[in-house]
């Protein structure tokens, strides 16, 4: 892609940030969306906060969309999309409120997104590029995951619990409609397969969270799993009809 | 004889509580009709307790001791009714996502329309 060209597909991207209680660090994010990213709408979707996340996200420039309750990510991301499928965006971005996506990574997606072949581009931390580190429970899980989407999809994924991802319209319409409430990464990639689209990975480097911890963590990471492995093997995709 | 007066107590306040919930409009109509009756029955049972109507009701079956026939039924209702509302709860909260999302995006537009 020329600079020309990027800074249009910039001019029609809408970034979809999630973030419950991020105050710490959804400033940074914004701040290096914009820097990295210029042009591009940055839309934070505030979920439910009890914290100043949606004051600092506004301070800092971007266009706060507020849940009044908290629905979770799949809810928060979903609020997004719909957004940018409303007001005729080409592209959406999503990038995680808590720093561990690196907007200037972004250009990787949305080249691979404006080739035309592919309608979700998803940033992978474990094909080469960068140098993540997963705890090795972690690293179980994920390979865990890995292999089931890999077989249900008929096709090799890597990093199945990404967020760093890149959608066209078709994507979007599709996700604004039917969109996993849960835990929306794994399942979604099955969703989008299952409605034809054409789902890739491109390498990406992440860095460590930099403030507070994964809320999936403990017991919560066996329910994760369980919860995830039912909804593949059954197809349970899609969620609830809204 | 202690275990009919007991039947018929429980059975009462639960009649007493269900129609206190109806006239204070806490329960929806389809609800409110499902409560009425199962108290009624109850109330109706306890009342046939002292007439053998459950053993024989029971033999019927093919279930020896009448009580077990009570938990049986009434384990059944319960499991059922449980489910059931666990898939109003899930259609709710659909409902509730879409809501809050669609409240979201409109409170953006109109905060878009008071800035230009």
């Amino acid at each position: 892609m020329t600079p020309a060209e990027l800074r249009d597909a910039y001019s029609r991207t809408c970034v979809v940030v999630p973030a419950y209680n991020e105050g710490r660090s959804i400033e940074a994010v914004i701040v290096s969306i914009r820097e990295h990213m210029p042009g591009a709408t940055v839309t934070v979707v505030n979920d439910g906060s009890s914290d100043d996340t949606g004051a600092r996200a506004g301070a800092a420039g971007a266009l706060v969309l507020t849940l009044a309750v908290n629905l979770g990510i799949g809810g928060a991301v979903q609020t997004g999309y719909k957004y940018a499928l409303a007001q005729g965006y080409s592209y959406a971005v999503q990038i995680d409120g808590d720093g561990q996506h690196d907007p200037s990574e972004t250009h990787h997606l949305l080249e691979q997104l404006a080739t035309g072949d592919t309608d979700i581009v998803i940033g992978s931390r474990w094909l080469g590029r960068g140098d993540y580190v997963a705890s090795k429970n972690r690293r179980f899980g994920m390979k865990f995951l890995e292999s089931i989407v890999s077989w249900r999809a008929g096709a090799r994924f890597t990093d199945t619990t990404s967020g760093f991802r890149a959608l066209n319209r078709r994507a979007l319409e599709l996700f604004a409609v039917h969109y996993p409430t849960d835990y929306p990464e794994v399942e979604s990639i099955l969703l989008a397969r299952h409605h034809g689209l054409r789902v890739v990975e491109v390498p990406v480097m992440m860095k460590p969270r930099r403030h507070g911890r994964s809320s999936i963590r403990g017991f919560r990471s066996l329910y994760f799993m369980v919860r995830i492995t039912i909804g593949l093997l059954l197809g349970v995709m899609g969620g609830e009809e809204t | 004889m202690k275990g009919d007066l007991l039947a018929a107590a429980i059975s009462l306040v639960l009649l007493t509580v269900t129609i206190r919930a109806i006239r204070k409009k806490q329960l929806t109509e389809i609800l409110a009709i499902l409560w009425l009756t199962v108290s009624l029955g109850i109330v109706i049972l306890s009342a046939l307790l002292p007439f053998g109507v459950f053993t024989a009701v029971s033999h019927f079956f093919g279930i020896t001791i009448p009580l077990d026939m009570v938990l049986i039924f009434g384990m059944a209702f319960l499991v059922l009714f449980t489910f059931r509302l666990s898939v109003a709860m899930s259609h709710n909260s659909a409902r509730q996502k879409t809501l809050v999302q669609e409240l979201a995006l409109l409170k953006a537009k109109i905060e878009a329309e008071s800035r230009e």
